[in-house]
């Protein structure tokens, strides 16, 4: 029974391993500016970038699948809250005035306007000229896929598994 | 070799093969074989963990909680004068507030059913199981009316990878959603919060101990327990709750916490991972959680970008071995984000249990009880072809029919937490579309 336990639990293992996708190693060469590398939600595992004899150079990965490094927001309502004071103030039965101030806190509604925004960066890493960084180990899951901004041309390489 | 005559007589033997049509005789041309269908039952979450509220007749049509509340502590430190100084005095105030509700209703309806199949169709009852299909729908439709309310309503979000612990304070709260999710926590806020954020973490164990501390950073009372610590230099004695879906919580196994300190007899393994987390949350499984997927074909930003995905779906396919079978929403399966919810005790929203219908209305059913009714018109054609609606006087039509009147007020939108978290299966794997 144990044994025909184990290899049950032995080959549900295997479908389970069998269902994930292989590691793949993606390399590209880019240039300044931002560039779009996967269009796929991916869960990256390392990432390697060498600069090249143009010069040292910064390259900032975004979770896109756009080249670009902003996205356009809608309007949208959010709550604020401040520290305040409230006075209130009567006249009491024998005519006199009377004024409390209660110390608090207010609560309101701000509205924030369209605006475009730049994608949350999900990593940073620069390079020497002619130099190469890495690679580096890292645990980075993206939802829409990867863009890259370079400051001067660079090769990124990274190891991913894609997701879907 | 010609076949002879059938019947015929005085036939020379061995001089023809006389083999009988195969179909010749009558047969059914199937045999229909009746199944009832499985499926999990549905069971109610939220009203057993939410407090209760009556609502009965003539007490107008908005409801208005009313609550005492305490004065604050304002000290953080006390310096009262000697003896020989006059005296400083405080001065203690307390307050009230209020909260508005209103009771809801909402309506169940089965297409009309003609007599006609239920006297010569193969599969009896099929009356019967609508009626007690509407019956889940209706217990589900009353749970996720609860959930939906403390989601919108509720003050604080957290998204565990949000600077600081999570909780995101500038969540909108104290307005009803709706559908077009132009409301309450509406879909261009969560939009631009899950854009903003970097990597959106999983319910981690982390996260949860986060979302612990918040709740008791806001004085929320515990769902359960005495709210003393168990000893000296011991954790308190209390526990909230934690509505969770079953494969968040089945992801606990593989948390990095949980490997890094686990003891060493843990058999996660074969029993997998069980118990209290860090002896103050119970978790209360939630079949259907509810789940956040983003569309690609959409501009990240825009409203459409977010879409809740409805947990079920039939297979239309003819072809399809199944078609006609209800069977889970990919886009649900495959949503990228869910919501869990920390539930402090203290009933900090309570459902409304709205009493009898007037007097003279005895007879109108709104409790969300199915009943079964022959009072509907039914379209006839006139000389003139026009559709005209005579009324159902040979009870050849019936339908089965559910009102029910519900309703939750939110008295404490601080004392349930929701976090919005980014999916994952198995051994941290993200779901991804």
């Amino acid at each position: 029974m144990k044994k025909l336990l184990k290899s049950l639990i032995a080959v549900g293992l295997l479908c389970v391993s069998m269902s994930v996708n292989a590691q793949t190693t993606f390399s590209t060469n880019l240039s300044a500016g931002t560039s779009l590398c996967l269009a796929f939600p991916l869960q990256i595992s390392s990432i390697t970038v060498a600069g090249t004899s143009a010069g040292a150079t910064t390259v900032t990965l975004f979770d896109n699948s756009a080249a670009s490094s902003t996205y356009t927001n809608a309007t949208y309502t959010t709550t604020t809250s401040y520290t305040t004071n409230m006075t209130s103030t009567i006249t009491n039965s024998a005519g006199n005035l009377q004024t409390n101030t209660f110390v608090g806190v207010f609560t309101t509604t701000a509205s924030v306007a369209a605006n475009t925004n730049t994608w949350p960066s999900l990593a940073v890493y620069s390079a020497g000229a002619s130099s190469v960084s890495g690679p580096f180990t890292v645990n980075l899951n993206t939802v829409r896929g990867l863009a890259v901004t370079a400051s001067t041309n660079a090769t990124l390489t990274v190891n991913y598994r894609r997701l879907n | 070799m010609s076949a002879a005559t059938l019947p015929s007589i005085d036939n020379q033997a061995c001089t023809s093969w006389n083999e009988l049509d195969r179909d010749f005789y009558n047969k059914l041309p199937y045999f229909f074989q009746a199944k009832q269908a499985e499926h999990l039952k549905t069971w109610s979450i939220w009203s057993k963990l939410l407090g209760e509220r009556k609502w009965d007749q003539n007490m107008g049509s908005t409801g208005k909680v009313i609550q005492k509340q305490f004065s604050p502590v304002l000290r953080a430190h006390a310096f009262p004068n000697a003896l020989t100084d006059s005296a400083k005095k405080d001065l203690v105030i307390t307050r009230e507030r209020s909260t508005s509700f209103a009771p809801k209703h909402h309506k169940f309806e089965s297409p009309m059913f003609n007599f006609l199949p239920s006297f010569q169709d193969f599969l009896k009852n099929s009356i019967e199981f609508t009626l007690e299909n509407i019956n889940d729908q209706v217990t589900r439709f009353n749970d996720v009316m609860a959930r939906s309310y403390v989601f919108h309503q509720s003050r604080y979000l957290m998204i565990p990878g949000a600077p600081g612990d999570g909780v995101l304070t500038d969540a909108p709260w104290g307005a009803e959603g709706n559908s077009a999710g132009t409301a309450g926590k509406t879909n261009t806020y969560l939009g631009a919060k899950l854009n903003g954020i970097a990597n959106v973490g999983p319910l981690s164990l982390n996260a949860i101990n986060l979302a612990c501390s918040h709740l008791d950073d806001q004085r929320m009372r515990p769902f359960s327990g005495s709210e003393l610590p168990n000893g000296d230099s011991s954790p308190l004695n209390s526990m909230y709750a934690l509505v969770i879906g079953s494969d968040a919580y089945n992801q606990f196994m593989y948390d990095p916490f949980l490997l890094e300190y686990k003891q060493i007899d843990l058999n996660i393994l074969t029993k997998g991972f069980k118990g209290n987390l860090f002896g103050r949350v119970m978790c209360k499984l939630e079949d259907m959680p509810l789940r956040i997927k983003l569309d690609s074909t959409q501009n990240p930003g825009a409203a459409a970008y977010i879409t809740w995905p409805a947990p079920e779906t039939v297979e239309l396919n003819p072809n399809a071995d199944n078609c006609g079978e209800t069977i889970p929403n990919p886009d649900y399966v495959n949503a990228e984000y869910e919501v869990a919810f920390l539930v402090s005790g203290g009933a900090p929203y309570e459902m409304l249990r709205v009493g009898p219908p007037p007097k003279d209305f005895g007879d109108m059913p709104w409790n969300g009880r199915v009943i079964m009714t022959d009072d509907v018109n039914v379209p006839c054609t006139d000389e003139g072809g026009n559709t005209v609606w005579d009324t159902n006087k040979y009870k050849e039509y019936l339908q089965l029919i559910s009102h029910l009147t519900t309703g939750i007020v939110g008295t404490q939108k601080r004392g349930i937490l929701p976090i919005l978290f980014r999916r994952f299966r198995g051994a941290r794997n993200p779901v991804a579309a």
